[in-house]
């Protein structure tokens, strides 16, 4: 049954991202919930469960998106394996400022895997892309914002492992 | 450790392959329906959720200005009405006219309504999601309309029960339309990134000023002439350019769409 639990947590986080993305509010729409899950559950969960849930949620992203299809598959892949071998070779001591590098780490990933794929669609005449000003300060605003969410993520995973 | 991350790499990496090729060639279309249509109540829910706080807060904002508004669409109101009645005696005598010349009545146009299941879901795209597929008679390239008959964007992905609509303000997103000024001018309407959108391809000796509209052209087969697209808001001329540009500024914001109407022609 656990397996149906984690489905529908994937899918709970999945939608909810999916819902701030489309506001209008520049903060609300920085937050990137798949992401911070995948660095808050870096100690709760094993690897083939992280994995397992970068594959689904970036499936549910691609079906919904207009970008080419497997972008959010191949950026999710790609930030559950660099956290895995971060956290796990150099980020050892699991306090806050390891979490919060490694939140770092995921979004400019997420970023700089998208900026990739688009060049790489726009080379091939698919589409077209732009990095201005403005998506400089946006990527700024995602650091700064998911950073804050982490760190309230890690605090209260702390207080209930505690209880636990 | 890293072997195993090695290894478990490799299947997510297999399961990508695998999904995007059978994604291409179309096997994976009931697979993606079945989800979408799985998700929309709960999707739907979580937006309506989205746009419930962010319309609260703007609500409040805007407390402030709505008497002032009010004023000034009374005036217009009154200015309305005086062109109103102007209007319809000139379409009274077009009437007249098309029957003294035994003109063929023009087909009336068909309107399917959609509901918005998801909003913008990336920060690259401007598409959202909503609930109207092959079913209901939606092909590719259909007119996306809000508020009366304002476009709003074109059908870019057709399911079964769902489909993808790109917003004009999307960087993919191209429609010809025409400038309702003397000369008629005819260009290109483009989104640009996300933030806003222009018409380009003007040639440099025609006359657009500031306040001019924009309506879609009739040149695309799948989307009807004389939709109102958007405002002239300033034009970008460089002298040694073939072409001109004109900024655009949007009837409507693009970010509140709740439910709009897609044109069957």
């Amino acid at each position: 049954m656990s397996w149906i639990f984690k489905i529908a947590a994937t899918i709970i986080i999945v939608l909810g991202h999916v819902a701030l993305s489309g506001s209008s509010n520049p903060i609300l729409s920085s937050i990137n919930l798949p992401i911070a899950f995948l660095v808050l559950s870096i100690r709760l969960f094993d690897f083939p469960f992280k994995l397992a849930f970068a594959l689904l949620a970036g499936f549910i992203l691609d079906v919904y998106s207009n970008l080419p299809f497997g972008s959010f598959m191949i950026t999710f892949f790609l930030i559950s394996i660099s956290l895995d071998v971060l956290f796990y070779n150099f980020f050892t001591d699991r306090s806050l400022y390891s979490i919060l590098v490694l939140s770092l780490i995921g979004i400019t990933i997420y970023n700089f895997s998208f900026i990739l794929i688009l060049s790489g669609s726009y080379l091939l005449g698919f589409s077209d892309f732009l990095v201005n000003q403005n998506y400089i300060w946006n990527y700024l605003l995602q650091l700064l914002v998911n950073g804050l969410v982490i760190a309230i993520g890690f605090y209260l995973s702390n207080r209930l492992l505690k209880f636990k | 450790m890293l072997d195993k991350i090695l290894k478990y790499s490799l299947y997510g990496l297999t399961v990508i392959i695998v999904a995007a090729f059978l994604h291409y060639v179309g096997w994976l279309r009931p697979v993606e329906n079945l989800l979408i249509k799985g998700l929309s109540p709960l999707q739907g829910s979580a937006s309506e959720a989205s746009r419930f706080g962010r319309g609260f807060y703007e609500r409040w904002l805007k407390k402030r200005d709505l008497l002032k508004e009010n004023e000034e669409l009374k005036n217009k109101l009154t200015q309305a009405a005086i062109d109103d009645s102007y209007l319809k005696s000139l379409q009274e005598e077009n009437e007249l006219l098309k029957r003294e010349l035994n003109f063929v009545e023009e087909s009336r146009l068909k309107f399917v309504s959609a509901k918005i299941i998801t909003g913008v879901s990336d920060p690259f795209t401007r598409s959202v999601v909503i609930n109207r597929g092959k079913k209901d008679g939606l092909e590719k390239g259909l007119a996306v309309v809000a508020d009366q008959g304002i476009l709003v964007g074109k059908v870019s992905e057709v399911y079964d029960d769902f489909s993808k609509v790109i917003l004009l303000n999307d960087n993919s997103s191209k429609v010809a339309a025409t400038v309702q000024n003397l000369d008629h001018t005819v260009g290109m309407v483009e989104g640009q990134y996300g933030l806003s959108f222009s018409m380009t391809n003007i040639p440099q000796n025609q006359n657009i000023k500031e306040g001019d509209k924009v309506v879609t052209s009739g040149l695309e087969g799948k989307i009807p002439k004389n939709l109102l697209i958007a405002e002239v808001e300033s034009v970008k001329s460089i002298e040694s350019e073939i072409f001109k540009t004109a900024i655009l500024k949007p009837i409507i914001s693009l970010d509140n769409l709740s439910y709009v109407e897609i044109i069957i022609p």
